[in-house]
């Protein structure tokens, strides 16, 4: 179990206990964090699920592979250095207190 | 709260599938099941009896939820023929459950994301082009179907796997034999046997010369992880990708100008702003037909409870895609076509970690098809009543055995 914390555009954030092995944009979406759309559901197919992690993030996070770094070039809000697609951010106990910020759009 | 254990059907009870009232109504029995939302069916040819789920958000749900499965291998997997056993090992990742799906998908979705997809436009645009050109030069009154819907598909998915064009034929037969439904368990079987030997021998040819293609980027991938594969896992992927990538898109193409021409009010908003009504209409089109309504089989790793009811440890699951697109709520009038509510909140494409990896390529051919046939030959229209049309019933991913048309020479 980690505590993920989601952040909006607005500032208002949202601390949700996550289980291990779901993504964070299945914690997301099980606890009704507005802004993360995941139209595929998690396939790595549709890129809606878009997250820019906290600049001051320490924690060590999945590898980014090569079709995440492809649909990364094609999110609706701009792709920045912190940008990664939350459903293929597997959640543990190592990324307990990770931070994301929800962008403006997904779609 | 009920429980399923899985019994075999009484042979006074209608098995599954049901038949569609039209191409574009999903069967009467849907009715009571959707009112459920959780049920139970018998299936045809394996007398299994499986759960139904029909609630759009039920869908989603089951499809994300970690218990449930889609492995082939559980005994009560819910194949509605009997399956030949290479169904059940010989799938790739659309039978595989994560690690080892992410593992083997990820082989094959470099090429299908939406950016590499968009590349191919110019020549998907030549390849639609040139189809009309031979449509043109057939008829009229031609098959729509066979001289257009299936090439068009078969052409772009040969291109990006690397297999020749003279081979088209070849997979064009194979594919309708193991997904069209009026094939025998030995003609399944034989057409995998085929298939795997013709892919068999592809591999060898670009193992030694490598080319801009999937297959070929898939055996350096391979290479660049350190796993090791098989050429048992490279022609599974072919034959996945194959059969995916011709015959879904190709009863979409049929289905979807048949539901156009048969809605001349819509098809006329689609052709007054064709740039600003595609986008939706690909969609709503995918929502109104869902050609893979009986596509999408699991299996529950543990007992699940939901929507009032428990899906037992074992028990085979389908989510039917075209009653979930008809949820009301999510879709009002959802019998009604109406293009331009169309977006990507259909389950047309299935949803979750198994979510189609072609559904960009799809929606691009669509949209350059749809842009540009109707303007090419506008007089085009069927040359017989649509409801005197052969579908698919019954087929793993419905569809019309022909389509044909006719146009003002």
């Amino acid at each position: 179990m980690a505590k993920i914390t989601y952040i909006q555009t607005d500032g208002t954030s949202t601390i949700v206990d996550v289980k291990d092995g779901d993504s964070v944009m299945r914690g997301a979406k099980l606890n009704g964090v507005p802004g993360i759309v995941a139209e595929c559901g998690g396939g790595a197919s549709c890129g809606t699920c878009h997250v820019y992690v906290d600049k001051d993030n320490t924690r060590p996070l999945s590898t980014m592979h090569a079709v995440e770094d492809e649909l990364l070039y094609c999110t609706a809000s701009p792709r920045l250095d912190n940008s990664r697609l939350s459903c293929q951010i597997p959640v543990s106990d190592d990324v307990d207190g990770l931070v994301v910020h929800v962008p403006e759009k997904q779609i | 709260m009920t429980t399923g254990a899985a019994v075999p059907g009484t042979e006074a009870e209608e098995t599954f599938p049901y038949k569609r009232q039209c191409p574009f109504t999903p069967p009467k029995q849907y009715e009571g099941m959707i009112e459920e939302d959780v049920s139970q069916v018998t299936l045809t040819g394996s007398g299994l009896r499986i759960w139904t789920i029909t609630g759009y958000h039920t869908i989603r749900t089951i499809l994300t939820d970690p218990r449930i499965s889609a492995s082939r291998k559980h005994d009560n997997f819910p194949f509605y023929f009997i399956a030949p056993p290479e169904f059940r090992t010989e799938t790739s990742f659309i039978g595989y459950d994560a690690p080892e799906h992410t593992a083997t998908r990820r082989k094959a979705a470099v090429t299908f994301t939406n950016r590499q997809v968009k590349r191919l436009r110019p020549r998907i645009v030549e390849i639609v082009n040139n189809q009309i050109d031979k449509l043109l030069e057939m008829g009229p009154v031609v098959d729509f179907h066979h001289a257009f819907s299936l090439p068009v598909p078969m052409t772009v998915i040969c291109e990006l796997l690397g297999i020749p064009h003279d081979e088209h034929e070849f997979f064009i037969k194979h594919g309708t034999c193991l997904l069209g439904g009026h094939s025998t368990p030995e003609e399944r079987q034989a057409a995998i046997v085929e298939v795997n030997a013709y892919v068999n021998d592809l591999i060898t040819i670009k193992e030694r010369e490598p080319g801009d293609d999937l297959l070929s980027r898939a055996m350096a991938e391979y290479a660049a992880s350190g796993e090791e594969y098989t050429k048992r896992d490279l022609f599974n992927m072919i034959r996945l990708l194959m059969n995916g990538g011709h015959e879904t898109t190709a009863s979409m193409l049929s289905l979807g100008t048949a539901c156009l021409l048969e809605n001349p009010d819509q098809l006329k908003l689609l052709l007054d702003d064709p740039e600003g009504m595609i986008d939706p209409a690909v969609e709503e089109l995918v929502r109104i037909a869902t050609i893979g309504d009986t596509a999408i089989p699991r299996v529950a790793l543990e007992d699940i409870e939901i929507a009032g009811k428990v899906i037992r440890k074992g028990d085979g699951i389908l989510c039917l895609g075209l009653a979930g697109n008809r949820d009301p709520e999510i879709f009002p009038e959802p019998e009604k076509l109406i293009l331009e509510r169309g977006t990507r909140k259909h389950l047309g494409f299935g949803y979750g970690l198994h979510h189609c990896i072609g559904a960009d390529l799809a929606r691009l051919e669509m949209q350059i098809v749809w842009t540009t046939l109707f303007q090419r030959i506008p007089s085009l229209r069927l040359a017989k009543p649509f409801d005197e049309i052969p579908r698919k019933e019954g087929a793993v991913i419905y569809g019309l055995w022909e389509l044909p048309v006719t146009w003002d020479a």
